[in-house]
């Protein structure tokens, strides 16, 4: 990097997405490194306890030029979970963080559901919903929503008034009160719960899958585990990390970038 | 008398004497492969790997180390004793005897007056170097039991040249900023990203143990393809306009691409099971090994010899044009013509360093050593 007086100089956003990009290449290097080790702990394991990584790259290959891999339902269940969590959550959080006698009100609640363990779920939904989409879709709406809600409420709590009475002095517009106070408080926030809610929403799927539903990824690792095909296991595994991997590094880290540059990713 | 003496300088100041000595020994080991001296296989590998790399490492860490550990006591009984190990070794080595014993005995006199200056310098702060130069040693020593392991040795001097690399990296950088705004005027600081350098390090090392240790060639393979995108995420610091427009700049970012791209390659060679180890090995020696050895060599010779603004000489820039073709000779057309394999490699690697020591040498004499201009 370049500093002038102790401080790291302005670049375009482009040129630090172009420079984000380029240095996520040690990510990805330090994960080929890691599969390095997974290759030592494979030769003294064994294929069968620990598949060769080699093997499981290319099976996860094959699954997902596969039209038979079900990742796209999971993908589209998970999807629409976060995305329903995710926006309710913000609003009902926005209205109870708002006020503070609601916030008083749903706290005690949001306690209680984020207390609860999504197991309990999938056990409810599927005497609710039986087997298929709603089930899991349901399981992993009601997991993830406390935590976007109970962020969102935060977020909203946590303005600092002293800096609104600024902006009424100044007697800035909506628009400018938006850009300057009430999104460089939130923003933060609401990446932070989307990049959780993501990684959660995608594990709780698969599990409501492998437990309350006859199809998707998690019931494909259901068969797998019953034809003791650890490598097939690994193979979604490793899918379904790279997909949240992916979605954080082209999706929240970006947003981050551009909108929040104060914030150190290094 | 003596003092006033060419030798003395060069010896009193050992970057001159060992960088020098490098060259020629690269010049020896080109003709050796180009007239197919005795068993030029094994000799030519000894040559370049150990003899020429051992004199490039010591003519580097015997300037910097003292600097680095204010060590300002005479270095010329260390230059006189490392020069006279390696002149051992070559010759013991042409009589047919072994010369690897004096090589060994030259890695553990080296890592042992780098950490003895160090520690007396109360400078704590190079552990990685402390670890590569004994990682060195180990390998030389090991090497004299059980063969020499000469992929191992070469990923432990390309880890050291990504230590040496990031200090010249950062001198390079400010040059490169003094240059655009004017040395005066010049507020701004270039810092290049240590915990990458670190990574980087790391990596390349532990490709160096694995193949030390022999493990399976999928886990080199995982460790080398990691260690290339690590190296290739080093590149994102220097994209700026006016780093990759000035000269010394570019061919470190040149540099560092095609190692990048190398070491990579390796790894996705291994894993592939593919067969291009030999040549992308081949590769990494000469463009990042060679490559990289003699640019320091350029910077720092320059730096020492009185020079504040950077200029490569001519030679400087056209070394790496002919350390390219002979990448690509050595890498992609050998399989076309058998002196694309040998000669023609060995013609062009040849022609860089004889260029270097003749210019090298010129400079050096007409001008005193000066500590680096910081």
């Amino acid at each position: 990097m370049i500093i002038k007086d102790g401080i790291e100089i302005k670049l375009s956003p482009l040129h630090k997405i172009s420079n984000y990009l380029i240095e996520g290449l040690s990510g990805l290097g330090l994960i080929a490194i890691f599969l390095g080790v997974w290759q030592i702990g494979s030769e003294f394991s064994g294929s069968f306890i620990l598949p060769a990584p080699l093997d499981v790259l290319k099976r996860s290959f094959e699954l997902i030029t596969s039209s038979n891999s079900q990742i796209s339902l999971t993908i589209y269940r998970t999807a629409i979970s976060i995305v329903l969590a995710f926006i309710i959550g913000w609003v009902l959080g926005v209205i109870a963080g708002s006020f503070k006698t609601l916030a008083k009100i749903f706290k005690p609640l949001m306690d209680i559901f984020l207390a609860m363990p999504p197991i309990i779920w999938i056990v409810l939904a599927l005497f609710w919903f039986e087997f298929g989409d709603m089930s899991v879709i349901f399981t992993v709406f009601i997991a993830i929503f406390p935590l976007s809600f109970a962020n969102s409420m935060l977020s909203v709590i946590t303005l600092d008034n002293r800096l609104n009475e600024v902006c009424i002095a100044y007697r800035l517009n909506l628009i400018k009160r938006l850009k300057a106070y009430y999104l460089p408080h939130i923003l933060p926030y609401l990446l932070n719960s989307l990049n959780i809610i993501t990684a959660m929403g995608v594990k709780i799927a698969i599990m409501a899958e492998l437990l309350g539903a006859s199809d998707g990824v998690g019931a494909k690792i259901a068969d797998a585990r019953a034809y003791l095909d650890t490598t097939e296991v690994l193979a979604y595994v490793v899918i379904m990390i790279g997909i949240i991997l992916l979605f954080n590094f082209l999706v929240i880290k970006p947003i981050n970038i551009i909108f929040l540059p104060w914030i150190k990713e290094n | 008398m003596i003092k006033d003496s060419l030798i003395y300088d060069f010896f009193a100041h050992p970057m001159r004497i060992y960088y020098i000595f490098a060259g020629i020994l690269a010049i020896f080991g080109a003709l050796v492969l180009i007239f197919r001296i005795g068993d030029f296989i094994s000799f030519h590998q000894f040559i370049f790997l150990e003899l020429f790399c051992a004199a490039a490492f010591c003519g580097f860490l015997f300037t910097a180390v003292p600097d680095w550990a204010n060590y300002k006591k005479s270095l010329m009984s260390y230059s006189i004793s490392g020069f006279l190990i390696l002149i051992l070794a070559l010759i013991s080595q042409i009589l047919g005897f072994n010369g690897h014993i004096f090589i060994a005995i030259f890695w553990s006199f080296l890592a042992l007056v780098v950490s003895f200056w160090l520690i007396l310098g109360k400078n704590y702060d190079n552990f990685a170097l402390i670890f590569l130069l004994f990682s060195i040693t180990l390998v030389e020593i090991l090497g004299l039991f059980y063969g020499l392991n000469s992929y191992a040795l070469l990923h432990c001097y390309v880890a050291g040249i990504i230590l040496i690399g990031f200090r010249v990296s950062m001198t390079l950088g400010n040059l490169a900023l003094d240059k655009k705004f004017g040395k005066d005027n010049n507020t701004y600081t270039f810092i290049p990203n240590p915990i990458l350098k670190n990574i980087s390090f790391l990596s390349i090392i532990t490709l160096a143990y694995a193949t030390l240790l022999n493990l399976n060639l999928e886990t080199q393979g995982f460790i080398a393809f990691g260690a290339g995108l690590i190296t290739l995420s080093l590149l994102a610091q220097w994209h700026y306009k006016f780093f990759l427009s000035v000269h010394y700049t570019l061919i470190y970012y040149i540099l560092l691409l095609g190692s990048g791209i190398l070491y990579s390659a390796f790894g996705l060679n291994l894993l592939l099971g593919l067969d291009f180890s030999s040549k992308i090995l081949h590769g990494i020696t000469i463009w990042t090994l060679l490559g990289f050895v003699f640019f320091i060599f350029n910077v720092s010779s320059l730096r020492h010899s009185g020079q504040v603004v950077l200029n490569l000489p001519i030679c400087g820039k056209m070394g790496l044009g002919f350390l390219f073709i002979a990448v690509i000779s050595r890498v992609f057309l050998s399989d076309f013509w058998d002196s694309f394999y040998i000669t023609v490699p060995a013609i062009f690697v040849g022609l860089v360093f004889l260029m270097f020591s003749g210019r090298y040498f010129i400079i050096y004499k007409n001008n005193p050593f000066t500590d680096d201009p910081k």
